[in-house]
């Protein structure tokens, strides 16, 4: 029997595991979600029990984060993982900064100064490094904000895929039909991000989580929270 | 007809000019900063984490910058 059936035996679900610093969370998690039946994730999950909760929020792993929500969570849905793309994977965006702020110093006086007076010179100079700016600050944000969520009854992707356009898809756990998971290319092998592509029943096909940290690891716990739900069904906890 | 065109110089006109293309840029990028504050919002609404204040505080001062540089393009130059 595989271990993630043998760890969510109704009769274990009521003994503490003591592998977990966070047992009073834990606990708090058990008293809340009894009323509906349903379990915490540390009970039923190998993977979740091994991680401890996550308060730093520039991370883009983020395992039960603290004091985090989102705007379509009900009331007695709790967030199993928050994840982003992997930091590295902005590479490019820290490249695009670095060569906007020292192209300026390279150029020196041989932009614009035969006919600009200096005054026009500092105001494009100003303005250079203020669409540098902008530019950083567009890339954090659209990193930040654009993020793959788990519960213990959905997946939900957030992706803002400029400034101004947000695209949120989300599916039900118990409409996953299947998860795979692929890593490629030397950088991805080398940090361990790859993407984890979801197959689900409902009307969004396929939602991918992209370039993601451990995306091994988050297929594991997906499959762990396809088979809870399953059980929730089997042992009638569903309401 | 003399519109006094002879009396100002070439190079006037194209600082004019210039000065003309600084204002409306800066105008568009002031406008582009308010909308960067409500988006602001709209992710923050999305996820909510303890960092709303930081971030908050990021858009605010990319528009403080953006106004400064508006109002040193109507007046400064």
């Amino acid at each position: 029997m595989p271990e993630v059936f043998s760890s969510s035996s109704p009769a274990k679900s009521d003994s503490p595991t003591a592998a977990d610093s966070d047992g009073h969370q834990r606990d708090k998690g058990n008293k809340k979600n009894k009323h509906h039946g349903r379990r915490h994730v540390d009970e039923y999950s190998e993977i979740m029990r091994r991680e401890k909760p996550s308060g730093n929020y520039f991370k883009a792993f983020l395992p039960k984060p603290k004091n985090a929500s989102f705007d379509t969570q009900t009331s007695d849905e709790h967030i199993v993982m928050l994840l982003r793309q992997h930091p590295i994977t902005l590479w490019k965006n820290a490249l695009i900064i670095l060569a906007a702020v020292f192209l300026p110093l390279f150029s020196g006086q041989s932009f614009f100064t035969d006919f600009l007076p200096a005054s026009y010179i500092l105001g494009i100079n100003l303005g250079w490094y203020l669409l540098t700016f902008s530019y950083f600050l567009a890339a954090f944000l659209i990193w930040f904000f654009s993020v793959f969520i788990i519960t213990d009854e959905r997946i939900i992707d957030v992706d803002f895929v400029s400034l101004l356009f947000k695209d949120v898809s989300s599916a039900k756990i118990d409409a996953i039909q299947d998860v795979s998971s692929k890593t490629g290319g030397f950088l991805a092998s080398v940090v361990n991000y790859g993407t984890v592509y979801i197959q689900t029943a409902g009307e969004q096909r396929e939602i991918e989580f992209e370039n993601i940290p451990q995306p091994a690891k988050i297929a594991a716990l997906l499959n762990e929270l396809m088979l809870e739900e399953e059980l929730e069904k089997l042992e009638g906890r569903v309401q | 007809m003399n519109f006094g065109l002879a009396e100002i110089g070439l190079d006037d006109a194209l600082l004019g000019f210039v000065k003309l293309l600084f204002v409306v840029g800066g105008g568009l990028y002031f406008g582009f900063a308010f909308i960067v504050i409500r988006q602001i919002n709209v992710m923050k609404k999305t996820l909510i984490t303890p960092l709303e204040l930081e971030v908050t505080l990021l858009g605010w001062l990319h528009l403080a910058l953006t106004t400064g540089l508006f109002l040193y393009f109507i007046f400064g130059l």
